[in-house]
């Protein structure tokens, strides 16, 4: 039993929540006094642009933590901690935003124009001055909490930046690499006239092999006996990227079939069977 | 690991340096804690470096784990520390956690290729050009039925200005943060010691859906977070009444859950009736609990029927189609019963054996956590933790042998919910065997965590493999969502313009139906494949509306991801045999049927377009 009241004591906290009280933590005025600049600067975007290097972080901050760490400020319950305060910003913040979002979603207009982040930033300011006006933010100055630890740690700071250095060079090569398989594209796009007689369409051929090819294009006539005439031949030569279009007339109850082809180690095969209706519904 | 740092050498420092620098203290420490961050930095450098230049195997794949398992070592090497303070447990778990969505968002960096991803990203881009929820149905039946999510993404992405791509990955992200830091303050509320917290915080990680599925932009990846929040704020609130400080931050939290996701909702309003009637049973009230709990219960039902009423049919078909599951393995019928582990898996052999562990230890760790909590007598004072025990531990060994039978699917879907407990009882119980045990120390703890890790991860890998392939190993899966075949969905909205009724496999329709936002056939889908011949799929054309049918010719040559080719219900067994690809010749049909014209082809991706009526030449 002895060795069991051990195992009780390390498992669970002595004297049930140990930790101080999110009062007096010094930070939180600062991060309040940058939620609000946040939504300041996104209510002036409305107005007139506001630059993306500063835009991006300000709304980043208010969406993601804006409305629930003000929120939070301004019900100070008694259990906060600023660990707390700080991992419920981003549940409650999110939680507001899809509370608010679906209101709107109620009322005519829905979201649109500027409705989201111009009630969001509202939503801050309005919950900050509450916290401030409810005295629950200690401002910079005052008596607070213990500071945190400043040490110059060289041997474990250069390390860390150079192997941030390392990975974020090998995360920007990581983003623009490209897996994608290499391919060319034979396509009969929107039909560009049409008789009594056939349709003429619009193929294309769309090189994306990474490098450039040389395509040759047969077109044929496939009668319904099964009699086959070649009608037209080309080729070309395409760069990467590269997109060509050519006319081609297909005659109702024939099916035309359009063959691509490119040598080399890749090789090419493409094929399209175009059967435009004749006039009447009739199909061959 | 050992409880006692060793101290630090301090190097001399020249007198008018330290002068020089009066207002920090200048410590050349070369204690090994010191050292972790870098080594944290080394772990998350392998692990990007790994996805940089992706060398063959079995390279990737050492230098996959050694990534993680460097990471996992350094943030658990500073938090088991005796000494270690809430920030080190904080910020540990929340760099831990974002080193492991760096692999999701590196498998596809460009574009989106899971499934839930891309319907979730559609109804964002809709409800953004829209500004109401009310968008069309593509493939899925219930958009912008429950849009939490969306709703935070377009929040960001109005504040911000950035892309709506972006911006849903932002908020993936932040949540994959952040969820291990709330299952820690849960942990921690509910009256754990800091050290015990935190490592219930990394077994959570554990569970198979948090590194990929929580990765991805999916309403249950926002869902598991708000519900986590919640039983956070529940745990920190005091045992004998929740003020109303409380009451609003849980009123928030459980209507946002509602607008979020349907099941996250339930499990969550059933939790907080069990923890109320457990308050109850042991006669330790907990006043305003009732009110919230009733809160759970009505908004869910007020939310179905009011602004969701059509998902009733969703959510109906879907219970039922599990429930047929449950009852085939019982009974044997329609080869119940018959689930092969790891019969699609794309992780090496080496990580399957070792996987088997993970059940093993993980019920071992609950029971050891039942018996401590059973000892300490805690549970009859903590009316939380006693219900906890109900929706973990002893919800995970009835649920975990159902993972060997084909109604597998329930129970991983429910682990992340039922791990929130778990986590909390395996802590208590890895704690009480360090203690009782002295010559264990608290790093054997951490192994057997990262052994699960290391199972979690890989049972719950990327569906679409590992690392990032131009030919894929398995066709109708995320993994097949090539560029090839956006481009194709793409070409075919430009051409042909968008809600065309369209037949593919269950991956083509998928993509076609996000990103050329075309209605594609969710269910009979596989009709105009199965049709034996060309009159039957000219009988079959002339009845029904379909415009276009999209091969893709991969199924062919590669077996499917998820066991069929066009989803659960397609008839198989006609067709083609277990172990084998859809047969070619089933697809040849299609050029020889007059209503229909081959318009595209790419290699992969075959367009065909049937003719309508009478004059029809259509646009594409």
């Amino acid at each position: 039993m002895v060795a069991v009241a051990d195992g009780v004591q390390a498992t669970w906290q002595a004297n049930g929540h140990a930790e101080p009280s999110g009062v007096g933590w010094p930070a939180n005025s600062l991060v309040l006094a940058a939620v609000t600049l946040a939504a300041v600067l996104v209510l002036i975007e409305e107005i007139a642009p506001v630059p993306a290097p500063v835009r991006v972080p300000a709304g980043l901050l208010l969406s993601l933590a804006g409305p629930g760490f003000a929120g939070l400020l301004a019900l100070r319950p008694r259990w906060l901690t600023p660990w707390t305060h700080v991992a419920l910003s981003l549940p409650l913040s999110l939680s507001a935003a899809v509370l608010y979002a679906a209101v709107l979603d109620l009322t005519p207009g829905g979201f649109g124009g500027s409705r989201m982040p111009v009630g969001i930033a509202v939503l801050t300011l309005g919950l900050a001055a509450v916290s401030v006006e409810s005295g629950n933010v200690v401002l910079p100055g005052a008596p607070a909490g213990r500071r945190l630890p400043q040490r110059v740690r060289p041997a474990a700071v250069v390390p860390v930046l150079l192997l941030a250095g390392w990975g974020s060079f090998a995360f920007a090569h990581a983003m623009q690499r490209n897996e994608a398989p290499r391919y060319s594209v034979l396509s009969a796009g929107d039909s560009l006239a049409r008789s009594g007689s056939g349709t003429v369409f619009a193929v294309s051929v769309a090189n994306h092999e990474g490098a450039t090819r040389t395509y040759r294009i047969n077109v044929i006539d496939r009668r319904a006996d099964g009699a086959r005439t070649t009608r037209r031949s080309l080729s070309f030569t395409l760069g990467n990227g590269d997109e060509s279009t050519h006319r081609v007339s297909a005659r109702c109850g024939r099916t035309t079939e359009i063959k691509l082809k490119s040598p080399g180690r890749h090789h090419v095969r493409r094929d399209l069977l175009l059967r435009p209706p004749c006039r009447g519904g009739r199909l061959r | 690991m050992s409880s006692t740092a060793s101290p630090s050498r301090r190097v001399a420092v020249p007198v008018e340096v330290r002068e020089a620098l009066t207002t920090r203290e200048v410590v050349v420490d070369l204690r090994p804690s010191t050292l972790l961050p870098a080594l944290f930095c080394l772990g998350a450098a392998l692990l990007i470096s790994d996805y940089a230049w992706l060398p063959p195997a079995p390279a990737n794949q050492v230098l996959f784990w050694a990534g993680i398992l460097t990471c996992f070592a350094a943030v658990a090497l500073a938090g088991l520390q005796e000494r270690a303070v809430q920030r080190t447990h904080v910020l540990g778990l929340a760099a831990l956690g974002a080193v492991l969505w760096i692999p999701y968002l590196l498998r596809s960096p460009a574009y989106p290729i899971f499934v839930d991803d891309l319907f979730h990203l559609q109804v964002l881009h809709e409800i953004a050009v829209r500004a109401h929820t009310d968008v069309p149905v593509t493939l899925y039946p219930i958009p912008g039925a429950f849009p939490g999510l969306e709703f935070c993404a377009l929040a960001v992405h109005e504040t911000t200005g950035l892309s709506l791509l972006t911006s849903g990955r932002i908020v993936a992200l932040a949540v994959h943060v952040a969820l291990p830091v709330l299952a820690y303050l849960l942990a921690w509320g509910i009256g754990l010691g800091r050290r015990s917290a935190f490592v219930a915080a990394l077994v959570y990680m554990t569970n198979t859906s948090y590194y990929f599925f929580h990765s991805a932009f999916a309403y249950e990846t926002l869902s598991i977070l708000l519900v986590l929040a919640t039983g956070a704020v529940l745990a920190l609130s005091p045992r004998r009444g929740i003020g109303r400080k409380e009451a609003a931050l849980l009123a928030v939290l459980v209507l946002a859950t509602t607008a979020t996701h349907h099941v996250s909702s339930y499990l969550l309003a059933v939790g907080l009736a069990l923890t109320w009637l457990v308050t109850r049973l042991l006669r330790r009230p907990q006043r305003g609990l009732g009110a919230i709990t009733a809160l759970a219960l009505v908004a869910p039902v007020a939310w179905l029927l009011l602004r969701a009423p059509h998902t009733q049919d969703y959510l109906s078909s879907a219970f039922s189609a599990r429930i047929h599951g449950v009852v085939d393995t019982l009974t044997g019928e329609h080869g119940g019963g018959r689930r092969q582990l790891f019969g699609v898996s794309t992780v090496p052999r080496f990580e399957q054996f070792v996987d088997r562990a993970y059940p093993v230890v993980l019920a071992a760790l609950a029971v050891a956590g039942l018996w401590g909590v059973h000892r300490s007598d805690r549970w009859r004072r903590n009316p939380l933790l006693a219900a906890l025990a109900v929706l973990g531990p002893l919800a995970f060994l009835g649920l975990a042998p159902l993972v060997i039978t084909p109604a597998s699917d329930v129970v991983y879907r429910s682990w992340p919910f039922v791990f929130i407990g778990l986590a909390v009882y395996a802590a208590v119980g890895l704690a009480t065997i360090v203690r009782r045990q002295p010559h264990v120390p608290w790093a054997a703890a951490g192994v057997l965590v990262a052994l699960l890790l290391f199972c979690g991860i890989s049972i719950g890998d990327n569906q679409a493999g590992r690392f990032p392939s131009p030919q894929p190993k398995f066709a109708a899966g995320p993994g097949a969502t090539t560029e090839d075949v956006i481009a194709a969905a793409q070409w075919l909205e430009a051409e042909a313009g968008p809600l065309n009724v369209l037949a593919a496999d269950s991956n083509t329709a998928a993509v076609f139906a996000t990103y050329g936002s075309q209605r594609a056939l969710g269910w009979g889908n596989w009709t105009p494949f199965i049709l034996p011949t060309r009159a039957a799929l000219s009988g079959y054309l002339r009845r029904s509306d379909i415009r276009y049918i999209v091969v893709d010719k991969r199924i062919t040559t590669l077996p499917p991801r998820y066991g069929s080719y066009f989803g659960g219900g397609e008839p198989r067994e006609r067709v083609y045999a277990p172990g084998r690809p859809f047969p070619r010749s089933r697809l040849k049909k299609f050029r020889t049927v007059p209503r229909l014209s081959l318009v595209y082809d790419n290699g992969d991706i075959q367009i065909y377009r049937a003719a309508r009526s009478a004059g029809d030449g259509g646009r594409g």
